[in-house]
């Protein structure tokens, strides 16, 4: 199962069970919350089943406002299953940041890892680019984009 | 006393003497209690009946400051817990405490000399000098509508410590208070409050145990810790309630201009706990170290962590938490890493790892990283999992029981916190541990 989402701003929430042995499930999430948006995410995956794969990434920058729940729940009989849940915060001027990463487990021979990282725009890479005569601002946005991959 | 009600209030402050500017806060302190909720999220608290709680609960004394003088009942308590021994041997003060009241107080005379003041809490407010400087720091850090257990702590606390680190002090070996809950359907509210001045050192030791009872008891104790400018201060605990405490504890560090507040934390007691010693990096320069770990058992429900709040620019926090869970025990690792906006270059890293030892047991981690300063940095990663089988496999070709086996491999789970404690407390964090996984 695969979803993939580019988000600016709104409310966004979603529950998926997964109950079918041996199923992998990768949601991408990508946001650029510009100055004065708001964006809230609240992604749950609850694996009732054996041998699932989870993978929940988001990355993003942040100069509005954003709140990220990605949560895991491991019930009891998802032997094997494995999840990550990851979220790679650019803030960016007066952004606001939240992340919330969770892993709940119940079964013993589950295993979850989840982190979050919260960064700026690498100074180096934009004094690089100023260098080579591209405005501040400009250089900012090329190297967020290349981040992002948009 | 039961419950709470204007009229204990009114009796616990008139037995300590107390001046009225402590009754105020008290009696402002119980009318919130009765303003807010119970917490919306951690363990289920339904199981404590707040009415049925004894309140305050005197002992059989008065305090002493020679164990020879301390009533041989209690004495043998301590005794076995190796209390006077571990002050004759390696520490510069101690306190005890018996359900609501100290019953020993001691620092030694070359500590009294450099400065440094040790006092039962009770004793320091009613102090002309030192009543004025708990006034303006007792129920500061820690405000009394921070949640309905520190309202309840701030109108009927009863025994704790005050100490007071003057200038440029070192002491170097450690100060402890041990506190022992011995009634059933008590409530101990003990408040620490520690000050460390400009450019001194302070280890202070915390230590607690109660009887096994069938009957819910509460501790809800506060900390409130002020580490001045290039100060440092070490606070280590090793929390062993019995199972039928809820331990639902506050403690904050306030800490200003490169001082540095470090947190040791082992919880293996309680039947449930909900436990988050925080810091407050105010100062420039400030840093919070956290080391801690949780075995929750059979029937107990331990939800605790660290948070840390980034006010000040190149404040600098690490979070190391570790947990395990077994028969059927659920060990929640719940964090809050904060950056407020202008704490430019602030860091702070978190580590969180949860092991669950067997298939009835839980274990949660939730996180949440809060941050309004683009120039910060912060990191955090957990991992919920099993122990691990390859090196139960290596111990047990090397002729080693797999129980031993295991027992090794969560010892050296929880190295890191062990290193920090003194051997003693090591020791009997170990003893938990194999108490726990037999």
């Amino acid at each position: 199962m695969k979803v993939e989402k580019f988000l600016e701003r709104g409310i966004e929430r979603k529950v998926w069970r997964i109950t079918e042995t041996g199923v992998k499930v990768k949601i991408r999430v990508k946001y650029w919350v510009a100055k004065g948006e708001k964006l809230e995410v609240d992604y749950r995956v609850i694996v009732a089943a054996p041998e699932v794969e989870v993978e929940m990434l988001a990355a993003g920058v942040v100069e509005g406002e954003k709140e990220l729940n990605m949560s895991v729940e491991f019930l009891r009989g998802a032997r094997g299953s494995f999840g990550v849940v990851k979220d790679e915060v650019l803030i960016v001027g007066r952004g606001r940041n939240i992340s919330r990463p969770i892993i709940l487990s119940a079964e013993k021979e589950a295993t979850g890892r989840h982190g979050t990282t919260v960064g700026r725009v690498d100074e180096r890479a934009v004094k690089y680019l100023c260098s080579r005569g591209i405005k501040k601002k400009r250089a900012k946005e090329i190297l967020i984009r290349a981040r992002l991959g948009v | 006393m039961k419950g709470l009600s204007e009229e204990i209030v009114r009796k616990i402050s008139a037995r300590k003497r107390e001046p009225e500017w402590m009754l105020k806060l008290r009696l402002s302190a119980m009318r919130e209690y009765f303003r807010i909720s119970e917490p919306g999220y951690g363990p289920d608290l339904s199981g404590l009946n707040l009415a049925e709680i004894r309140t305050y609960v005197e002992p059989e004394t008065e305090m002493r400051s020679s164990w020879e003088e301390v009533p041989e009942e209690i004495r043998e308590t301590f005794e076995k817990l190796g209390i006077p021994q571990a002050e004759r041997e390696g520490l510069a003060g101690v306190g005890a405490q018996v359900d609501s009241e100290y019953v020993y107080h001691n620092l030694k005379k070359r500590m009294e000399k450099s400065g440094v003041v040790y006092l039962p809490l009770e004793e320091a407010v009613r102090d002309k000098k030192w009543g004025e400087v708990v006034r303006g720091h007792f129920m500061k850090a820690v405000s009394i509508t921070e949640h309905k257990f520190s309202a309840l702590h701030a109108a009927v606390w009863s025994g704790g410590s005050f100490i007071y680190v003057p200038r440029g002090v070192s002491v170097e070996i450690p100060l402890q208070s041990y506190y022992r809950m011995n009634a059933a359907k008590m409530g101990q509210f003990e408040h620490t409050l520690i000050i460390v001045d400009e450019g001194s050192d302070l280890y202070f030791i915390e230590g607690c145990s109660a009887p096994k009872l069938s009957v819910a008891n509460l501790h809800a104790g506060c900390v409130e810790l002020y580490v001045r400018k290039n100060a440092r201060l070490k606070y280590s605990t090793v929390e062993s309630w019995s199972k039928n405490v809820y331990n639902l504890n506050t403690k904050r560090a306030l800490v200003e201009e490169n001082g540095v507040i470090e947190w040791v934390t082992g919880s293996f007691g309680s039947k449930v706990s909900m436990l988050y010693p925080c810091a407050i990096l105010a100062g420039e320069g400030a840093r919070m170290e956290y080391t801690g770990v949780t075995f929750a058992g059979e029937g107990q429900e331990l939800d605790t962590g660290a948070k840390v709040i980034h006010l000040a620019k190149n404040t600098c926090s690490v979070i190391d938490a570790r947990s395990l869970s077994q028969n059927g025990g659920r060990a929640m690792t719940r964090s809050l890493v904060k950056v407020a906006r202008g704490a430019r270059g602030a860091k702070s890293f978190a580590d969180c790892k949860s092991v669950i030892l067997d298939s009835q047991s839980d274990a949660d981690a939730v996180p949440e990283v809060k941050v309004d300063e683009a120039e910060a940095e912060v990191g955090y990663e957990a991992s919920v999992g099993k122990i691990s089988e390859e090196a139960i496999l290596y111990l047990k070709t090397r002729g080693i029981s797999e129980k031993r086996a295991r027992e090794m491999v969560v010892r050296g789970f929880v190295d890191r916190v062990s290193k920090e404690l003194p051997v003693e407390y090591a020791m009997e964090m170990n003893n938990l541990i194999r108490m726990e996984m037999e």
